[in-house]
């Protein structure tokens, strides 16, 4: 019976400095977006799960707080904040282009909750739809950078990749469904060795061997690009090494090239990135605490086809990877006298009422 | 300075000796003081001494850049980490085992340190089992009928048949396995990339 007096597994509170260095960060956050023109979307944290399915795949499923509506339909608590985005700029078909939103909330994912992953978190991101352009891309990148750095978070390493790289292998292979489900898995986890295993028991010619065994190791500087450029010759993977060193050489030429890094082994969520993909980490810890990328199909899926690029910061990680800030030092007027109060009060001095207990 | 997880007992000597050979400098008195955390000379390792099964632990929560661990401790875990090469020592096998004698029944009770993936390896084949959870001295279960089966390790196969029992089935192969935090690996690129080159320059 000891349950009414504990919180639920997965779920925090946060009280004074903590609650207040998490409003803080928001704050930076907001003011950088709304300083670049991006607009607040306010969004409803339960949705109908198929919403979920449709953008995510069926496999966040088991990964949802999902639970029945009076009239019977399958809701769930928003496991995350860019899927209501995508459905309600494709129902609101007025909207002028390129639009900008930011967007911030609690999102509840059923995860082993852990240092760094709790099941409710905290997302702040924002969404640049309609622009196809790589500019779209730089844009919300020099946002990300921006944000990061105004909320006190000066060294984040942010690799970029891309979905065509991996699906241009993927498909000049000519592997089953199934068999690059298998390779996918093993380029995310790096798996060098394991790659090795796979290939000797599919029929892959040795040159592409020698290439799909390296291709976990093509992550770094931007020389990496070039060693990709030299083995690969499929199109598609062709035309995302393009786009990629286009991007990097940009941001390199706006001074800001020392916190980006390539990883063309970045594989995940590949089903739901169509272009760009990059994470954002940071030295002091030891997870991603955000990310984000192009995600061209995902809008039209709710009914208007309509290019985006976006990302999310976990605040709770972006948080851990920052130095705690102490409590400010300030002054106060300490009364017993309500008179002597409101007088303080005019002057915005701040007080504390000395109350009896 | 890249911070490593070494496991303790049986492939640590093998790890130190791989190490070793990779032309990493290791602190001098290493797998013989009883100090858990000690800097290679160059500075530029610090290696921590963790019980086996807590490396994936140690590496996935970035508390350690790198570590070395079995394909059993990685398997069990499921860590999120990155996995980049198999370090050909340490080998084993993973097996089910039981009495000469030994009937299948419909769900048999299975001992083992294992739990993760003796579940795995009966769902895959649609058996319900009942999976009884130690931390050792799994070789005695069946004899105390405590288990009908057991899974576990075995190198020589001295322990099982001084238990009376027998292999009944291979469920894998295990080795020592390299594995890296996933934010390591871009933070400290350079570094990890060094020791990957020197590891791969090893093993080839």
């Amino acid at each position: 019976m000891q349950k009414p007096r504990t919180l639920a597994p997965g779920v925090q509170y946060f009280r004074d400095p903590e609650s207040k260095n998490r409003r803080l960060t928001r704050h930076r956050f907001y003011e950088t977006f709304e300083a670049w023109g991006y607009q607040e979307l306010v969004l409803p944290i339960i949705d109908y799960a198929q919403s979920f399915y449709l953008s995510l795949g069926a496999g966040v499923e088991e990964r949802m707080y999902s639970f029945v509506d009076r009239d019977g339909s399958l809701l769930a608590l928003r496991p995350d904040i860019t899927t209501l985005v995508a459905k309600v700029v494709a129902a609101d078909g007025t909207t002028e282009l390129p639009l900008r939103v930011w967007y911030d909330g609690q999102v509840f994912r059923y995860e082993n909750p852990k240092a760094g992953q709790q099941r409710e978190f905290y997302q702040v991101g924002i969404e640049l739809i309609g622009s196809r352009s790589a500019a779209a891309e730089i844009e919300v990148l020099l946002v990300l950078l921006e944000g990061l750095v105004r909320s006190g978070l000066k060294s984040a390493i942010i690799p970029l990749g891309h979905a065509e790289f991996f699906n241009g292998i993927a498909e000049s292979l000519n592997l089953s469904e199934e068999d690059a489900a298998v390779l996918k898995n093993l380029v995310d986890h790096k798996d060098s060795w394991g790659i090795g295993q796979l290939i000797s028991r599919l029929d892959v010619p040795q040159a592409k061997q020698d290439f799909l065994k390296a291709l976990p190791r093509l992550a770094g500087r931007r020389e990496v690009l070039a060693r990709a450029e030299q083995v690969v010759q499929n199109p598609r993977s062709r035309r995302a090494l393009e786009q990629l060193a286009h991007t990097f050489d940009e941001l390199s030429s706006l001074g800001v090239g020392e916190h980006f890094l390539i990883d063309l082994a970045d594989v995940r969520s590949l089903d739901y990135y169509t272009g760009l993909i990059f994470r954002v980490y940071s030295e002091s810890l030891g997870f991603e605490i955000g990310g984000g990328g192009r995600y061209d199909s995902l809008i039209g899926k709710f009914g208007r086809s309509l290019p985006a690029v976006g990302f999310s910061i976990g605040l709770e990680r972006l948080l851990a990877a920052l130095e705690p800030e102490g409590p400010s030092p300030s002054e106060w007027v300490s009364t017993v006298d309500f008179g002597t109060a409101l007088r303080q009060r005019k002057e915005n001095k701040r007080i504390r009422m000395e109350l009896p207990l | 300075m890249i911070v490593m997880a070494l496991p303790k007992g049986r492939i640590l000597d093998a790890s130190l000796a791989f190490l070793q050979g990779c032309g990493i400098s290791l602190p001098s008195h290493i797998g013989v003081t009883r100090k858990l955390q000690l800097e290679s000379e160059n500075g530029c390792y610090r290696f921590i001494l963790v019980k086996p099964i807590d490396v994936p632990t140690y590496v996935e929560y970035g508390a350690s850049d790198a570590g070395i661990c079995g394909t059993d401790v990685l398997r069990e875990s499921a860590p999120d980490v990155h996995q980049p090469l198999d370090l050909q020592f340490g080998r084993c096998r993973m097996v089910l085992a039981g009495t000469r004698e030994q009937q299948m029944r419909p769900s048999p009770r299975i001992a083992t340190k294992y739990p993760r993936i003796t579940e795995q390896f009966f769902r895959q084949r649609g058996k319900a089992v009942e999976v009884i959870p130690l931390s050792g001295s799994v070789e005695l279960a069946p004899a105390l009928g405590l288990a009908d089966l057991i899974v576990d390790l075995v190198e020589t196969g001295n322990t099982l048949r001084e238990n009376g029992l027998v292999v009944v089935e291979e469920i894998m192969q295990c080795t020592a396995r390299l594995i890296i935090n996933r934010a390591s690996f871009h933070t400290r690129q350079k570094e990890i990339s060094a020791l990957l080159d020197a590891m791969e320059r090893r093993l080839s």
